[in-house]
């Protein structure tokens, strides 16, 4: 695969909230807003970084059996040493923005599901690569998602009201049974789109096979 | 299974070193960003002292002990040798996920002026619609230019505590008219700042006479 692809599989064909379906838990608790949605892809695409980065300098090293405990350690350090350092150094503006993200995304499994199904497997740039696209995508759909749900709860976009006379919320769509009804809508319109595209071009349309099949996370044969 | 060679140590050994260089680097960080996080905190403090506490020239701080036995930081602002006022800051361990700092400017009698939320873990979008105080902007703002806000940003669930004083029991979570104190969704989060407000200004209200002694104590140093 080229080095684009890479980078933009995460956009679209293997997006980690819309068809690799990863992260549900930050994606649906903190996308009542566009603002937090964009806070939360931010931070968790600098920490897939670092940790793709570490994972797969280490991948020749680390034995095969104990793979998934090494990374829990690797990356919930690295998060917290980012959560310190940032506490320390960042202007107040920006950790006071992002600070509150920053302890939700060691239990984010996107960092998890990427260390194990690329970085443990590729080489360092690849990594990068994979961590901005796979980063990018979970913003973007993110924002979108987070964009959605404030319009609808209160009629504003980024914290700025766009219909003025709006004073009551829409609570559904502020709390967690709106976030499952408008991903909900977002995953049929994904699906609706590649089957068009699909059709078009006259074949029918698969899902990228990330099924058990071709899943390794149970393969702990005995190579270590 | 039988077939394959499991070797213990060795695994053990490396996932010992693995979790002993995070540990290392860890409490390296942890020290070394240790001076640096208290300036930054301070920081916030004074801004947050500022906003909620009148206009003042100095201000003195005094930890009293709660019903509950939680420790209150109490700030004693004066101007010149005059108190104007008291604030003050509990960490309230009943937050939806940590600890949640609050801190209440309070009246000479020990009642609530206003309150904001210092630090938090809380949800974003539901817990920290109740913490946090942002100012609404709406797209006319935008355009307009939009006059500079000064003082506090509204928050309808911190603003219910404004001039409410402790009296035997906690407050409940009310609705009463357009005002209201808790919110749907972030119920945890309201009863805990709740909670943490009370403490505040029941443990004032029990110490007047504590806080007014130290003002009589330092002005005859």
């Amino acid at each position: 695969m080229s080095a684009m692809n890479e980078f933009s599989k995460g956009l679209w064909r293997e997006n980690p909230v819309l068809v690799l379906l990863l992260g549900m838990c930050p994606t649906l608790a903190v996308t009542s807003s566009a603002t937090n949605g964009l806070g939360m892809g931010v931070a968790t695409m600098f920490v897939l970084m670092g940790s793709n980065i570490v994972i797969s300098a280490l991948r020749k090293i680390v034995p095969k059996k104990i793979r998934i405990p090494v990374y829990i350690v690797v990356i919930a350090t690295f998060v917290t040493v980012v959560d310190l350092l940032m506490q320390a150094y960042a202007p107040t503006a920006l950790y006071d923005a992002l600070g509150i993200f920053i302890p939700l995304i060691v239990v984010n499994c996107i960092v998890l599901g990427r260390a194990e199904a690329f970085a443990s497997k590729n080489g360092v740039g690849k990594s990068i690569l994979d961590a901005l696209g796979m980063g990018l995508g979970f913003t973007l759909a993110l924002v979108a998602l987070g964009g959605v749900r404030e319009f609808l709860a209160s009629g504003s976009l980024f914290e700025i009201k766009l219909i003025p006379g709006w004073t009551t919320d829409f609570m559904l769509m502020t709390s967690a049974p709106g976030a499952f009804i408008i991903l909900g809508l977002f995953l049929a319109g994904m699906n609706s789109m590649n089957m068009r595209k699909a059709k078009a071009q006259g074949k029918s349309y698969k899902s990228a096979s990330l099924d058990c099949s071709s899943c390794n996370i149970c393969d702990m044969g005995g190579k270590d | 299974m039988g077939a394959q060679k499991i070797n213990i140590p060795k695994l053990g050994i490396f996932l010992g070193v693995i979790a002993a260089i995070a540990a290392g680097l860890l409490s390296f960080v942890s020290i070394s960003t240790e001076a640096a996080i208290k300036v930054n905190l301070q920081k916030k403090t004074d801004a947050a002292l500022e906003q909620v506490l009148p206009t003042f020239d100095k201000v003195e701080s005094v930890t009293i002990r709660s019903e509950l036995d939680w420790p209150v930081k109490f700030y004693i602002a004066r101007k010149g040798d005059e108190i104007v006022g008291y604030a003050g800051e509990v960490i309230t361990p009943e937050g939806f996920s940590g600890d949640i700092t609050v801190m209440a400017g309070l009246e000479l009698d020990g009642s609530v002026r206003s309150v904001i939320v210092t630090a938090n873990t809380e949800t974003p979008g539901l817990g920290t619609a109740v913490t946090d105080r942002k100012v609404q902007k709406t797209i006319v703002d935008l355009f307009k230019g939009g006059e500079a806000v000064t003082g506090l940003a509204p928050n309808v669930y911190l603003d219910w505590y404004g001039s409410k004083k402790a009296g035997s029991d906690r407050w409940p979570i009310v609705k009463d008219g357009e005002q209201i104190n808790g919110k749907t969704g972030a119920t945890i989060t309201s009863v805990a700042i709740g909670g943490a407000v009370y403490t505040i200004s029941k443990t004032a209200v029990d110490h007047l006479d504590g806080l007014s002694t130290l003002r009589q104590k330092d002005l005859t140093e």
